[in-house]
């Protein structure tokens, strides 16, 4: 009769306040060259700190938690001497994030364009969605994202988003819409107008 | 009222996940969560420590079937011959991403030490680490934990951590992370997440209420033999 003696148990059991139930867990790998960004991207995704971000030199593994999803994103170093181990961390991934550099010379744009196609044919990648970042498009010499993969070159199974550090609002939105819907296989995702 | 439940698709969410066939590899392992202590013993043997110390190479499936921490070391500081070196570890919330914890090994005689208010860290012989955490820890869901560590000058083939957390006789939790291939002379970091086991009211009062009963045996394997071996223990009446 005297409601605020009910004790904190029960009240807890009654107001349903048990654990949240566990959210999809997507293995990713991220690659691209060193300078491309990825460390930064998913940084931004956890809001973290990017001030002290130094060169990842092997991989760096990251949780990254999204409000209805987790990505576990394996980070790999993109210095010439470390891109030679890529595939030996390709078995488990579901996906990939490859980053580019919108504003890097033309050499090393093609050298990112064949380390794309190279890991787009790989058995252990092929099968798999490309989630495509042509990143730093807020420097003056960013080339569009056309210019960036002329598309024609490509095949069906990619996403291609201009990444901005002055937009990264949008890029956090459209990371939590693609990861977070009811969907489980990332896959699907592709299905989808990214508009 | 036609007697069917409510579906539990009516709002939509994520389905349950089971990793799609084919990729349980090293990166499927990372997320700890399936590593519970109680389901631990599928094809696992129970095994004593004075068992495992008798072994000429302790393997994964022998800790496996630990039921308590050890009391002493199961292997050398010598047998790590890949010179694995941990120089940073830190840990966070992930549910509203704040750092809790974050220490870093100090590279010259410069202290690189950030001391939050929730742990304290008294190292000794590189192998033991103390933490002191305040009773809120308890009340955490999912925990990144962030560890850096640097490679010698060999390759190390299927890198494994295999971490068992126990409260005096009972365990809590076993963490298993594959860490697969790590290459030579580089420095590599990684995340697992750790999502608490679902404490009841009595054990975290016990647990809060003894310091450093709750404690913790890592170990590390290259291509399944124990190459490291580090303890801790934690205590979570900080600030009490």
């Amino acid at each position: 009769m005297d409601y605020k003696i009910i004790p904190k148990k029960c009240f807890r059991a009654l107001c349903c306040k048990g654990p949240p139930p566990p959210r999809p867990e997507y293995d990713l790998v991220c690659i691209g060259l060193t300078g491309s960004g990825k460390t930064s991207l998913l940084s931004q995704l956890c809001s973290e700190n990017t001030e002290n971000i130094v060169s990842t030199t092997g991989f760096s593994i990251k949780a990254v938690p999204f409000q209805n999803a987790i990505l576990n994103v394996k980070e790999l170093g993109g210095a010439a001497n470390i891109r030679k181990y890529w595939s030996r961390y390709y078995q488990g991934s579901q996906g990939v994030i490859f980053v580019l550099d919108s504003a890097s010379s033309e050499d090393e744009l093609e050298t990112a364009r064949n380390e794309l196609h190279s890991a787009l044919q790989h058995p252990q990648l092929c099968t798999l969605p490309f989630l495509i970042l042509a990143n730093h498009q807020d420097k003056p010499a960013a080339r569009s994202v056309q210019e960036v993969l002329p598309s024609s070159t490509w095949i069906y199974r990619w996403r291609l988003w201009p990444v901005s550090y002055t937009h990264l609002d949008v890029y956090k939105r459209q990371m939590e819409r693609a990861f977070s819907v009811a969907a489980p296989r990332l896959w699907n995702f592709l299905q989808w107008r990214l508009d | 009222m036609s007697g069917s439940k409510p579906r539990a698709a009516a709002v939509p969410g994520p389905e349950k996940k089971k990793p799609p066939p084919g990729t349980g590899g090293p990166l499927s392992r990372l997320r700890g969560r399936r590593g519970s202590g109680d389901s631990a013993s599928r094809t696992v043997l129970p095994r004593t420590e004075s068992e495992l110390l008798a072994l000429e190479t302790v393997r994964p499936e022998h800790v496996l079937g630990l039921s308590r921490v050890t009391e002493s070391y199961l292997c050398k500081p010598e047998d790590n011959i890949y010179n694995i070196d941990f120089t940073r570890f830190k840990i966070r919330d992930l549910e509203t991403g704040t750092v809790l914890f974050e220490i870093a090994k100090p590279s010259t005689s410069e202290q690189d030490e950030d001391d939050d208010d929730c742990g304290e860290v008294d190292t000794s012989a590189g192998r033991f680490v103390r933490y002191q955490f305040t009773p809120a820890f308890l009340r955490l869901r999912t925990v990144g934990a962030t560890v850096e560590f640097t490679v010698g000058d060999k390759p190390v083939s299927n890198f494994r951590m295999i971490e068992r957390h126990y409260f005096r006789d009972r365990l809590l939790k076993n963490f298993d992370f594959d860490f697969g291939f790590c290459i030579p002379g580089i420095r590599n970091t990684c995340e697992h997440i750790y999502e608490f086991p679902q404490l009841s009211e009595d054990l975290i009062r016990l647990m809060v209420d003894n310091p450093y009963e709750t404690r913790s045996d890592s170990f590390y394997f290259a291509d399944n033999k124990l190459i490291m071996h580090n303890k801790a223990d934690y205590a979570y009446n900080g600030g009490q």
